[in-house]
């Protein structure tokens, strides 16, 4: 693979700050650079400021303060970049449309492309996320784990660079959570022919260890450290001064217990 | 008091769909006129199953219990989306209950959805006193309630008792309208009471509900 | 819920086949010919009309019962009024109560027109899914808001339906009765109502933002939804001329017995 001797970042961050008119400081101050085909993960106790962050770099949400670059292009608060996915908590609240197909076509419906494209689009998007078989049942009829594939369906069929996903194993059962974690390590959906870009917040440490190159800690409003995932989640102070605990995998054994 | 199917004259029926057309018309003028007129659609949406749903809950009217028809808190929270939110609301039930019919859909909706738009005024009007007070905003919640259901049922009282039977004189007419309408009254409290009981519940947790443009 | 209503949408019949946008023109013009109908003789054409066509839908006929059964009640008390109390012509006497004619025929009249009506919306309704109806009117000019507010609505129905039957249920484990409409079980069910609407109203503003992350409002013209093409042949035509006919012939028959 051609690697330019500088590449541009996927997504810079500097001197971000947030407040919601009953909450201030949900994020304060926040630096954070993401490669192109980097898997990051997020971590931290709720309240940290992960949501609120990713809703800020989306453009849903308009920073108090500070720049956000996409792809080397300013972000505006407002603006549409489709190359910018995100995958929410609750997919309920992204499933809003009666059928599994209009729902996965809405997106690339908002790109203006040709009923025929959009079509396209959406065999693709189900077909990559093992969803085909779903597409005229409506959203209230599907078990959790079908959700959550739709849903990322829907944002993938609008082709983004970067995909954000928040807490993407909560409420899985443990058959769609292994199924999750094989689609986000195959994810080569960088449909530009690059590896795809990844942030991944969750509380699932372990997901996080299998999945992601690097971690970034956060906790109040402040993104606190950034390293490698081993490294950073074995160390037990830093983990439980931020409410959070080591991964079981990290925790070394006086007594063994796996076979 | 959703009039169903086969009892209306025809010319009745058409004239209504005419008055919710009109109606339905004025709304989306006045929703379009607003700064972000797509952006009210999910809470309007959302609202519209809320309130379809809310009506589902029994309150107790011994000897029975009644489900409310709160378009006059429909009116406080939603303004002029109460209208298209109305009209769904009893599309709905038409389709999907058989309760009300499709020839009545648009004598149904004007018959709640006029008095919601009416109630959305009235509950506005507590910004001439004390928006804040919570004694005032229970009194305009109530006034709001009890006229949102009265006028409707008078406008239903009045539909059925001068279209349905071409044969009762006008003694038995008029009899008919004050003994239905007396047995509106205590319906016309306990909406009017549960609709300032909200709109106090609203005003705690989520007064944003309760700005309405 | 209104899964009774889809219950037999995937049924196959003539009805099941027949083009939405053409279905939904030629099933309401008809019942509104129906509600034009105001003489007694041809009421036997619009029974034999209504149960040809249920017939030919393959709906059953339990369907039809159970969708009775509910407005039903308010024709009930048409019933017990309308006979006794509309028009001068006595044909019995049952102690003071005196059967009269007039509104005999006046309930005849309102119980077969509801009847006729109640089960050709069924058939427009309940050989569908009730998406694709909902999209067959918006192709008919239903305006954009009103048509994204129907579909959004019912989309959120389930989930808030859910929400109340959770919140009633954990209501009654902890011991609440709604008995007499005291202050304090208003209140209750008031606090009820109202979670409902915040409840809703939050998830609303959480379904805005995913609107807008995948472009809603961004000013670019969605493309016309893909499957809304067109693809009617020439029986769907024929059938909704078919219908048109029928629905002159009622009202022709109307206007000039």
């Amino acid at each position: 693979m051609n690697q330019t001797p500088f590449q541009a970042p996927a997504l810079l961050v500097s001197g971000l700050s947030f407040s919601y008119p009953d909450q201030p400081d949900v994020l304060r101050g926040v630096n954070l650079r993401v490669q192109p085909g980097e898997r990051v993960g997020f971590v931290g106790p709720n309240g940290a400021g992960k949501t609120t962050l990713f809703l800020v770099v989306c453009g849903v949400l308009k920073p108090d303060a500070g720049d956000i670059t996409l792809y080397g292009e300013p972000l505006v608060h407002g603006g549409f970049r489709p190359e910018i996915g995100m995958v929410f908590q609750n997919s309920d609240d992204q499933l809003f449309c009666p059928s599994v197909r209009d729902d996965v076509a809405f997106g690339p419906q908002n790109l203006g492309l040709s009923p025929g494209e959009v079509d396209a689009r959406v065999e693709e998007a189900l077909s990559i996320t093992g969803a085909l078989d779903l597409v005229e049942r409506p959203p209230h009829h599907l078990s959790g784990g079908e959700k959550r594939m739709v849903s990322i369906a829907g944002a993938l069929a609008m082709h983004p660079r970067l995909m954000i996903y928040d807490e993407p194993s909560a409420n899985l059962d443990i058959r769609s959570r292994r199924r999750l974690i094989r689609f986000l390590q195959n994810a080569t959906h960088g449909f530009s022919g690059e590896k795809a870009t990844l942030l991944v917040a969750s509380h699932d440490l372990e997901l996080i260890l299998e999945l992601c190159d690097r971690v970034v800690l956060m906790d109040e409003g402040q993104i606190v450290v950034n390293g490698d995932p081993r490294e950073l989640m074995s160390d037990v102070a830093l983990m439980e001064a931020h409410g959070l605990e080591r991964p079981h995998s990290l925790v070394p054994h006086a007594e063994p217990h796996h076979a | 008091m959703h009039i169903p199917d086969g009892i209306l004259p025809a010319a009745v029926c058409a004239a209504g769909y005419a008055t919710t057309g009109a109606a339905t018309w004025v709304s989306l003028r006045k929703i379009n006129q607003q700064a972000d007129p797509r952006a009210g659609i999910p809470k309007a949406s959302l609202l519209t199953s809320a309130f379809f749903v809310a009506s589902w809950i029994h309150v107790p009217v011994p000897p029975t219990s009644a489900h409310l028809v709160l378009n006059g808190l429909l009116g406080a929270t939603l303004g002029y989306y109460a209208f298209p939110a109305i009209l769904i609301g009893l599309f709905f039930q038409a389709v999907m209950f058989q309760h009300g019919g499709l020839t009545t859909l648009g004598v149904n909706a004007t018959m709640m959805g006029v008095p919601a738009l009416l109630s959305y005024y009235i509950f506005r009007l507590r910004g001439l006193v004390d928006q804040e007070n919570r004694v005032w905003t229970a009194v305009f919640g109530f006034v709001a309630g009890a006229v949102g259901l009265g006028v409707a049922a008078l406008i239903a009282m009045v539909l059925l008792i001068t279209t349905i039977p071409a044969h009762l004189d006008v003694e038995a007419e008029r009899a008919s309208i004050y003994a239905l309408t007396t047995a509106h009254v205590p319906l016309m409290l306990i909406e009017g009471l549960f609709t300032a009981l909200v709109v106090l519940f609203l005003q705690r947790v989520k007064p944003e509900l309760l700005e309405q443009g | 819920m209104n899964l009774g209503l889809e219950a037999f949408a995937h049924l196959d019949s003539p009805f099941h086949r027949w083009a939405p946008k053409h279905k939904l023109v030629g099933l309401t013009v008809l019942i509104f010919a129906f509600s034009f109908v105001r003489d007694l003789h041809l009421l036997p054409a619009m029974l034999a009309v209504t149960f040809i066509l249920y017939a030919v839908s393959r709906l059953p006929l339990s369907f039809l019962l159970a969708r009775l059964r509910y407005p039903g009640f308010f024709l009930l008390a048409l019933a017990l009024l309308l006979p006794f109390l509309s028009g001068q012509t006595v044909i019995l006497r049952l102690g003071p109560l005196a059967l009269r004619q007039e509104g005999c025929l006046d309930l005849l009249l309102i119980v077969v027109k509801f009847v006729s009506i109640l089960t050709l919306s069924l058939v427009l309704f309940g050989s569908a899914p009730f998406l694709s109806t909902i999209k067959a009117m918006q192709g008919l000019g239903l305006p954009s808001i009103l048509a994204d507010m129907t579909l959004l609505s019912y989309r959120y129905l389930y989930e808030v339906g859910d929400d109340l039957h959770k919140m009633e249920t954990a209501m009654g484990l902890r011991g609440f009765r709604a008995r007499r409409p005291s202050r304090r079980t208003l209140g209750v069910l008031a606090a009820l109502a109202g979670s409902l609407l915040v409840r809703s109203y939050e998830r609303s503003e959480r379904i805005y933002k995913a609107m807008v992350l995948r472009g809603f409002g961004a000013g670019v013209r969605p493309a016309p939804h893909s499957r809304e093409r067109s693809q009617a042949h020439v029986h769907d035509y024929l059938a909704l001329g078919g219908a048109l006919f029928v629905a002159a012939g009622f009202l022709a028959a109307q206007i000039l017995l």
